[in-house]
């Protein structure tokens, strides 16, 4: 029997981004957000889901499509981090998805469904994954949708635009949104897209070579708005 | 009897003093003391290199040490705005090049607090960035670099990942070509070409909806 060389994690700390109330409102739903309450007509399923639906497919522009794909979380043995490779490809672990006292728990990842988007409430996520969790998300899904193994640096070049996109989002609605600024959420968000579409910034964040400069640019526009409110 | 015997004149020839041989392969030449002379300056070269080279090594430490030292003194929330206005590094990498989540450098943003710990690494990462700009003024995009494989097409590892790992002086010698890629590899990770080889069935294009995707390698 052949190795399967999928990604073996190093620790929490390099899938989880954050839980609960350490991840923004401002943060855009994403790959490999967790949420509670919602309801997927799955058996012996409690509400929790993770989004699989890759960023780019769960939006028309800046707003989500209707319907976004996920799959359901349950309770599941936990699976030591060197096992990964190993087997347990119908699953993606996630362990301490409460704090580091809960059970463990997996995504069920042959069971992937939609949600209508509007409950994928924001305030409501449990969980946010790295850049590099999401990597290996993906490399799990693809893996168990097709017996095919793309490699964890494939996947990080085609995801670096989306996900610095979210990063500068997430900077800029934090910035420019309640509590910190006077616009709402949505609008902060509208007023991003609107920025990022201008004078070919979304198209430039699409190259590693101007990338760093449209994070600049970003930046700035924040600093400018800031004291101009 | 031969002609030779005939004539009285000998066919051996006398062996001449031993320091004068007449077989040309073995006459001493000035080569032989040129090549004695090269030998040794290459070997006191090559001892002058290694001693120069570890000399090198714990001087950019020490400036490494001083400059983290110097921005600890700062506010972290003035170490974190040269970071993100002067190199305009990513929050998530300053993160994970600092060892905590992402939120926590959103508390630090604010004026959270630090640890002694988090707060060495934050100066440190500093430190390495401006001195790297100082040694090699033509990276001018930190988080490109930090973020591009050391060595692109025999692997994934990157300066972010040997960062990490607290391998500056030796990414300082390797951006200053003063090592090459491999050595560095070779010193930072000895299993690197079993373990960390780049994905070469695949590759990303651009897509005809404008987006990237990852197909196959013709």
């Amino acid at each position: 029997m052949a190795d399967v060389p999928l990604a073996t994690p190093s620790g929490l700390g390099q899938l989880y981004r954050g839980r609960g109330d350490d991840i923004l409102p401002a943060r855009p739903v994403m790959t490999g957000d967790v949420f509670a309450n919602v309801d997927i007509d799955a058996e012996d399923h409690d509400g929790l889901v993770m989004v699989l639906a890759h960023p780019c497919s769960m939006r028309a522009g800046a707003r989500l499509v209707p319907r976004i794909g996920v799959a359901p979380i349950r309770p599941h043995p936990e699976i030591p981090f060197e096992r990964w490779p190993k087997g347990y490809y119908r699953v993606f672990p996630l362990a301490g998805l409460n704090g580091e006292d809960d059970v463990a728990r997996a995504v069920f990842l042959p069971e992937l469904t939609t949600c209508r988007a509007e409950r994928l409430d924001r305030d409501k996520r449990l969980l946010a994954l790295t850049d590099h969790g999401i990597h290996m998300l993906q490399q799990r899904v693809i893996f168990n949708m097709a017996r095919v193994v793309v490699g964890l640096d494939r996947l990080t070049e085609v995801m670096a635009p989306v996900l610095m996109e979210a990063d500068l989002e997430e900077e800029w609605v934090e910035e420019l949104a309640e509590p910190e600024g006077q616009l709402t959420l949505a609008a902060a968000g509208a007023s991003f897209a609107e920025f990022m579409d201008a004078e070919g910034r979304r198209k430039a964040l699409g190259e590693p070579t101007t990338r760093t400069d449209i994070a600049r640019q970003v930046r700035a526009e924040i600093k400018t708005q800031r004291q101009a409110s | 009897m031969t002609a030779q015997q005939q004539s009285g004149v000998s066919s051996v020839r006398e062996v001449g003093e031993r320091d004068q041989t007449f077989t040309p392969q073995i006459v001493r030449s000035p080569l032989l003391d040129l090549r004695a002379d090269v030998a040794q300056t290459r070997d006191q070269a090559r001892a002058l290199a290694r001693d120069s080279g570890r000399l090198h090594d714990d001087v950019q430490g020490m400036d490494l040490s001083t400059r983290t030292a110097a921005y600890m003194r700062l506010e972290p929330t003035d170490v974190l705005e040269m970071l993100s206005d002067d190199f305009t590094l990513p929050w998530s990498l300053v993160a994970r090049l600092t060892g905590v989540s992402a939120p926590a450098v959103r508390k630090w943003r604010r004026g959270g607090d630090l640890t002694v710990d988090n707060r060495t690494r934050l100066a440190g990462l500093a430190a390495f960035c401006v001195i790297l700009h100082e040694v090699w003024p033509m990276i001018t995009d930190v988080p490109l670099y930090l973020s591009s494989p050391v060595a692109p097409g025999l692997s994934t590892v990157t300066p972010a990942d040997l960062l990490e790992e607290g391998k500056a002086v030796a990414l300082l010698n390797q951006a200053t070509n003063r090592s090459s890629a491999e050595d560095l590899l070779d010193a930072t990770r000895p299993d690197w070409r079993d373990a960390t080889g780049p994905d070469l069935r695949h590759r990303v294009v651009t897509a005809s909806d404008g987006h990237p995707a990852i197909v196959p390698v013709d």
